[in-house]
């Protein structure tokens, strides 16, 4: 199963924790996004297994998708 | 153990080179560090990081012992015995001990890691 | 003892050949810190008021700050300062690399270039040996190639700055490069420099940066590092740098796409950093002290060339703005622009203008000399950088920017020529962005992001309001971020890796052996602004209000496609803006600082000159 993780500002601006979410798998990113209640474009980067995706990438079985956002703010 | 390196991680920044002299000499001045980076720019592009081996070979090219080794196998040299002939200099198979004008003795790395602590790209460590 | 300074001030006159010092005065270094403070001050004290900015009593003017190559995260950042032959006003460029540090291991806080050199000259500085050099034999080479025969000449540990053809040929947003590949890019720099028939300028240096307090500075300093190496963004910023910024800037409608037109590429994914990294990058080449090396050593294969980048700036306006939508496209241009010597920013936008011309029919195949101007047309942007960087053609029109080539051309396109203040827009497309709008056009340099990038702000705050709130960020931001400009360090560790602002607070101290709050360093950042201000006022006839108004685009013509389809600033939330901004900066209605707020900051001696 795939395993969403939150980093910085996101972790407390989240309505629901990742891991109250259900399985992610087969979904797009942008929908984790929204289920987690957190404004899309604060996302900055999407990092799955170490590597940078689009909000439009579908989830796999095993991934590891890490949400960061733009964290200085300046 | 001694002082290794990844050059291929390395991004040319001389932070390790500062902490160097920093924590060596007391002072801010990458000129007076311990491991040398070579740029090769712009072909074919990369850092190369060369470090001490405590290979001991300096210490047997010294004329006058001035390079002594302690118990963990690390060499040093003994400023006050060096009569700055330069034969480690141009003895060092990895060209790591260095000269500046301010010191009649040459200098090398005595395994401090304070290198290793402020890298950035985790380039650094002590094996 | 003057602590985290290289101690003295160099001032060579190229039209005499006299090269002179002068120990660095601690008053001033306590006034106006070092960097961008020391350049604006020397320019305003030492340049005749009205200079030609491409004559001999304009300076020109290499400043690193107290952190400069010392043991700070990101302390590797040079000040290049003049007046700018693109705007008109004050020009402070910044670059990265190595070539700060060394210029403090020399013994320098500033080095001053006045006059003219009867024939290419380089400049030779090795500690205290200055020498003014034959450089005949390198006028016009590339900027890579002539870094290369001064590196291959001189030694390896010589850190060099060069002009390409651009700055030679009187291109006027030419820039200055060093290490391969990073630019003091903006507001013609490189113009100056080739206008005083400098070609480059080599240093070495090998003497220590005093210290104050030692002990404290190596424990203030290995905090600073210990933060950026457990910050949750460094594995990010490590591998992709500023190009990371691409997809989440198409993903909000903030990339300049087709003439600043939309904020979202059709096949940006193509562009990403990760595309970028898989594709073409061989290395990490971080500036001095850096742990987050937004430099990236790349090798285009299609093109068979070796080129630092593309960073997020050239891959949005070389990339997006064109529409271009292969990296190994950007990244050649990007090196063209960079061994051509011109800023690849302005560049980048002077060519989509022209693009956008030519698809209205202001511009014909006969203007182009038969070149397809069409958005997407890579070969067209290689042909037009080597145009402009030559002044062949059009491209002697285009080598003036945007400003004055939508003067030539006529027919409406001032509209759509995106500058403020005669200087080209960076990369973020600011229809539906505020705060990151009034970023550019306040900006002290003209339309760059660097002295305040409050697009995230936006974000936080809602993209279609306007409320004093922005004003108030974007003035907080040209304090915080010029603040680094002046100790000569980079803000990224703090912008990408949230590095605690108070964390410099005991660092400079140590470093310095003054105790200095951080807002105590602010109003110094706030004092430097309202100098290079009043500079503006006493350069450019009639300054005022006017200049700080962005092109029409932005608050007459809808975002066409993406994200922010639709979305157009009101003229009057423009005007309203800056109505906000200029209260809380203390200036007047036309953008002057009051006499109260010059009092404040101890600058009225300054504005008597105005």
């Amino acid at each position: 199963m795939a395993t969403v993780e939150l980093l910085g500002i996101l972790r407390e601006q989240a309505k629901v924790r990742p891991e109250d979410l259900g399985p992610a798998d087969g979904k797009p990113v942008a929908d984790v996004i929204q289920a987690l209640g957190l404004p899309a474009d604060l996302v900055a980067f999407v990092m799955v297994n170490g590597r940078q995706q689009p909000k439009t990438y579908i989830i796999q079985p095993e991934d590891h998708v890490i949400l960061i956002p733009l964290i200085g703010g300046g | 153990m001694h002082l290794r390196a990844d050059s291929s991680k390395c991004c040319g920044c001389r932070a390790c080179q500062v902490a160097c002299s920093l924590a060596n000499f007391g002072e801010n001045n990458p000129k007076k560090a311990r491991l040398a980076i070579h740029p090769h720019f712009p072909d074919p592009g990369v850092f190369e990081v060369r470090t001490c081996t405590q290979c001991g070979t300096c210490a047997e090219v010294c004329p006058v012992d001035a390079i002594p080794v302690d118990k963990k196998g690390v060499y040093d040299i003994d400023p006050e015995k060096c009569i700055a002939c330069m034969a480690c200099v141009e003895a060092c198979p990895e060209g790591v001990i260095f000269v500046h004008p301010d010191r009649e003795a040459p200098f090398k790395c005595i395994r401090c890691g304070q290198c290793v602590a402020h890298c950035g790209m985790s380039v650094l460590w002590i094996e | 003892m003057l602590y985290g300074y290289g101690g003295n001030i160099l001032r060579i006159d190229l039209t005499t050949g006299s090269i002179t010092t002068e120990p660095t005065d601690p008053k001033l270094a306590e006034k106006f810190l070092g960097g961008r403070g020391f350049g604006i001050y020397f320019l305003f004290t030492e340049m005749p008021r009205g200079a030609d900015p491409l004559g001999p009593d304009n300076l020109l003017i290499f400043s690193p700050g107290p952190l400069s190559g010392t043991l700070v995260p990101g302390a590797g950042k040079l000040d290049i300062a003049c007046k700018s032959p693109l705007t008109g006003g004050y020009a402070g460029s910044n670059v990265g690399g190595i070539l700060t540090a060394e210029i403090k291991y020399a013994g320098y806080d500033s080095i001053i270039l006045k006059g003219k050199a009867p024939k290419p000259v380089y400049i030779f500085i090795d500690n205290d040996k200055v020498e003014i050099r034959d450089a005949s034999d390198l006028w016009g080479k590339g900027s890579l190639e002539t870094e290369k025969i001064l590196k291959d000449r001189l030694g390896e540990e010589f850190q060099i700055a060069t002009i390409g053809p651009g700055g030679e040929n009187g291109v006027k947003y030419a820039c200055i490069t060093t290490d391969y590949g990073r630019q003091a890019g903006r507001g013609g720099v490189g113009t100056v420099m080739g206008s005083k028939n400098v070609k480059a300028v080599a240093v070495r240096g090998n003497k220590s940066i005093p210290v104050a307090d030692v002990q404290a500075f190596r424990r203030a300093a290995r905090a600073m590092y210990k933060a950026c190496k457990d910050s949750p963004g460094l594995q990010v910023w490590q591998r992709y740098g500023t190009a990371g910024v691409t997809v989440w800037s198409n993903e909000i409608g903030a990339f300049p796409t087709r003439n600043f037109s939309s904020g979202q590429l059709e096949g940006f994914e193509n562009l990403s950093g990760e595309v970028m990294r898989e594709k073409i990058v061989i290395t990490d080449k971080g500036c001095f002290g850096c742990p987050s090396p937004c430099g990236k050593w790349s090798h285009v294969k299609k093109y068979g060339v070796r080129v630092e980048g593309p960073e997020y700036e050239s891959t949005a306006l070389l990339g997006g703005d064109c529409a271009l939508t292969d990296i190994e496209d950007v990244a050649y241009a990007n090196y063209l622009a960079d061994d051509l010597g011109l800023d690849s920013i302005s560049a980048g936008n002077v060519i989509a203008f022209a693009m956008e011309c030519y698809e209205r029919g202001i511009l014909t195949d006969k203007d182009t000399d038969g070149i397809k101007l069409t958005f997407g047309n890579a070969e067209a942007v290689f042909a037009m950088l080597k145009k402009i960087a030559y002044k062949e053609g059009i491209g002697a029109v285009l080598a003036e920017g945007v400003k004055h080539a939508s003067q030539v051309f006529n027919k409406g396109s001032e509209v759509f020529a995106i500058q403020a203040k005669g200087m080209e827009f960076s990369g973020y497309e600011s229809h539906n962005a505020p705060s990151m709008l009034l970023s550019y056009m306040t900006c002290d340099v003209g339309a760059h992001h660097n002295r305040s990038w409050a697009i995230t702000y936006d974000i936080q705050t809602g993209r279609d309001t306007v409320t004093p709130d922005k004003a108030e960020r974007v003035i907080y931001l040209q304090h915080v971020r010029p603040l680094f400009d002046a100790l000569g360090a980079c803000r990224l560790q703090w912008v990408e890796l949230s590095l605690d602002l108070n964390l410099y607070v005991p660092t400079i101290a140590a470093l310095t052996g003054l105790e200095r709050s951080w807002d105590d360093l602010l109003k110094v950042s706030e004092r430097i602004w309202n100098l290079t201000r009043l500079f503006w006022f006493r350069e450019v006839p009639g300054f005022g209000r006017a200049w700080d108004m962005p092109p029409a685009r932005f608050y007459k013509e809808p975002v066409v496609s993406g994200p922010t389809k639709g979305k157009v600033m009101a003229l009057e939330d423009v005007e309203r803006l800056l109505d906000m901004y200029y209260e809380k900066r203390g200036w007047d209605a036309n953008g002057r600082p009051s006499p109260q707020k010059l009092e404040e900051l101890g600058l009225t001696e300054f504005a008597a000159a105005v």
